[in-house]
């Protein structure tokens, strides 16, 4: 069990993202190798396995210990995770029927966020694969679970969990912005309950909801300067020592 | 007349020219920024449009929720709640903590149910690290969340009564969780506050004689509830006053993203603990009470019916407990390994989520908790349009908020 977990930490997430981020051009033609790979069995698997370690390797030479020494374990466990492999299979599944009703390029990366299905979509398609998985007729995600942002440095990414109350498909949704300037489609159209956390997200993180109703700072007062959930964020209570006595009182 | 001498033709409390005090919030009222959903069509009678101000000190606001409200006459145009007063930036302040010093803040969000907030962050990283939690353990958790949540609920009664202008359920339901609260007192220490899970397991075991304690607190509870229902359920006045009103449907439910026992009161049979199962619910025996009308009242009577529900689960709990260890093999220093991982669980008042991006370190590089009343709370603005201001407390009462939680 434990060396799935080691397995998943690799394939998904943030480090991960290094190595998905080259097939960002062609989109679908990564990720459905994986998932074929799955299906075919475990050479293919490992075969896989090695182009995705050799470009994350290539991407972070800072961190280079960490893949070499994951190198030979990688290896090891011939079949992935099966959790994760078949949540890559359903997020494949959900993207091929979505596409037909999305124009070219709504997609940038097919996977898995640990045992769920996930599709970063490009930003300005955001909505729209919201509403098109809404109205999906097998898939149905009519309930937005959770919905945040989170500050990776080089960019931000909004983060959606959406699922459907009929069919219990629980699918991530992501998308990406820059830091500068950072805008985002609202998708209060389709999840109206995404309002206050848009709010929130342009509160604390600076992200501009484009077409949302009614964007003002939630948590923070209006004149506050900054958004606190940023990575670069320095609390100016902490460094003033004027402020510092205010903020005590 | 009476206070005034025969003769005199003058009225002195009434004004000639309307009221100085509705002339002077007009101005007010026109240098306001539009409220954001725009109002109802203009009457034909002329009113004047006066904004109030609820809270944040307001007693029946159940914390510091402040809400604008822009009343024509007695009838709510636009409610715009004003959040953030306890903003104590719960998500920043966990970027820099190890993931077990997270646990007693998370006791804060919802104060009310704080085992359930323990549960929720503790089982996200275990099902990040894939941890083996022991049976006692499990055993114990829903125990004490399955207290919790009959605690809570009962609060909810209390305050909600409160509010109508019902004194004394309040003092009854503090007396029967003032129970509970001794319970949880000699199993962690804390009356309140309880920091009780860790991850891989609980604190302590309970304590000699404990469980015999909660075994007879079971048929104690069964008897106050009925006593509830009887009180409370069949008061004609308290009928008349929430029955209808704060209706929504289920439709409207879930675009909202609402849960808990806002949503099964629009008669949605939507529980994590059945529809996501987490810890060992699946064990036990149960059923999901829903309402019919999705008004004030289903919304009061579920918390009655849950609290039957929960006292059914401690049965079976306590009739299955294991021995054993109550913590598992936990590395000294938890790392989650590097990914996303987001866990809902049933809380008191809703789908209660975290969501953690670890990097691999002793830290999560970025913690979100999806708040059930936050969420819950959004669709306030929408159930007040156009009611009465009299219906005002007995719908927000409803929406049972705890600002810990919205403000986190």
């Amino acid at each position: 069990m434990t060396e799935d977990r080691t397995q998943k930490t690799e394939s998904s997430p943030p480090s991960s993202e290094a190595a998905v981020m080259p097939p960002a051009a062609p989109g679908m033609t990564g990720p459905p190798d994986a998932a074929s790979a799955a299906s075919t069995a475990g050479s293919t698997a490992s075969a896989d396995a090695a182009p995705e370690k050799a470009s994350s390797a290539k991407t972070s030479a800072a961190t280079s210990p960490s893949p070499a020494k994951a190198a030979p374990p990688k290896k090891a466990p011939p079949p992935p995770n099966p959790w994760v492999e078949a949540a890559k299979a359903k997020a494949e599944e959900l993207a091929q029927a979505l596409a037909s009703q999305l124009p070219n390029g709504w997609l940038e990366e097919v996977g898995a966020v640990h045992h769920q299905p996930m599709l970063r979509v490009r930003k300005q398609h955001f909505p729209a694969v919201f509403r098109a998985a809404h109205a999906l007729p097998s898939w149905e995600l009519d309930y937005l679970v959770c919905y945040t942002a989170t500050d990776y440095k080089e960019h931000l990414e909004v983060v959606a969990y959406v699922e459907s109350t009929k069919f219990g498909h629980m699918v991530c949704i992501k998308t990406r912005t820059e830091r500068e300037a950072a805008s985002v489609p609202s998708i209060v159209s389709v999840h109206p309950g995404a309002n206050w956390e848009e709010r929130e997200m342009f509160d604390l993180f600076g992200i501009e909801f484009t077409g949302h109703p009614d964007l003002r700072r939630i948590m923070m007062w209006d004149e506050y300067v900054g958004h606190p959930l940023r990575k670069d964020f320095v609390d100016p209570s902490l460094t003033e020592e004027v402020n510092r006595d205010g903020a005590d009182s | 007349m009476a206070l005034i001498p025969n003769g005199t033709d003058r009225e002195p409390m009434r004004s000639e020219k309307g009221s100085a005090a509705a002339q002077n919030s007009a101005p007010a009222a026109q240098g306001h920024a539009p409220m954001p959903y725009g109002g109802p069509a203009v009457d034909d009678i002329r009113m004047e449009e006066m904004l109030l101000n609820v809270g944040p000190q307001h007693p029946s606001t159940h914390g510091v929720l402040r809400l604008l409200v822009r009343a024509r006459g007695e009838t709510i145009v636009e409610a715009d709640p004003v959040i953030g007063y306890l903003h104590r930036g719960t998500e920043k302040l966990a970027e820099n903590l190890q993931y077990t010093q997270i646990i007693p803040y998370t006791d804060r969000l919802d104060y009310l149910a704080s085992m359930i907030n323990n549960y929720a962050l503790c089982h996200t990283v275990e099902t990040a690290i894939d941890l083996e939690v022991p049976e006692r353990a499990e055993h114990l958790r829903v125990l004490v969340m399955e207290m919790q949540r009959i605690a809570s609920h009962l609060l909810f009664i209390g305050a909600y009564l409160l509010d109508l202008g019902a004194m004394s359920p309040f003092l009854y339901a503090f007396q029967e969780r003032e129970r509970i609260v001794q319970l949880f007192n000699r199993i962690c220490g804390a009356r309140l506050t309880y920091n009780y899970m860790r991850i891989g397991g609980v604190k302590y075991d309970a304590p000699e004689g404990w469980l015999d304690d909660v075994r007879d607190f079971v048929p104690w509870m069964k008897g106050k509830l009925e006593m509830y229902d009887r009180l409370i359920t069949g008061n004609e006045i308290f009928l008349n006053r929430v029955r209808g009103i704060g209706v929504f449907d289920t439709k409207t439910a879930l675009a909202y993203g609402i849960s808990g026992v806002n949503l099964r009161s629009t008669g949605m049979r939507w529980d994590l603990r059945r529809n996501r199962p987490y810890s060992i619910y699946d064990r036990f025996e149960f059923d999901i009470p829903v309402g019919q009308h999705g008004d004030c009242f289903d919304r009061y009577y579920l918390h009655l019916l849950e609290m039957e529900q929960s006292l059914r689960i401690i049965e079976q709990v306590l009739a299955q407990m294991p021995d054993g260890p109550v913590l598992g093999k936990v590395p000294k220093i938890i790392r989650v390994p590097a990914g996303e991982y987001y866990c809902g669980v049933e809380g008191a008042r809703g789908e209660l989520g975290f969501y953690i991006v670890a990097d691999g370190k002793d830290k999560p590089y970025r913690l979100k908790i999806r708040k059930p009343s936050f969420v819950n709370l959004q669709l306030l603005p929408e159930l007040l349009r156009g009611q009465s201001l009299s219906n005002l407390i007995a719908i927000l009462g409803a929406v049972d908020i705890v600002l810990g939680e919205v403000d986190a």
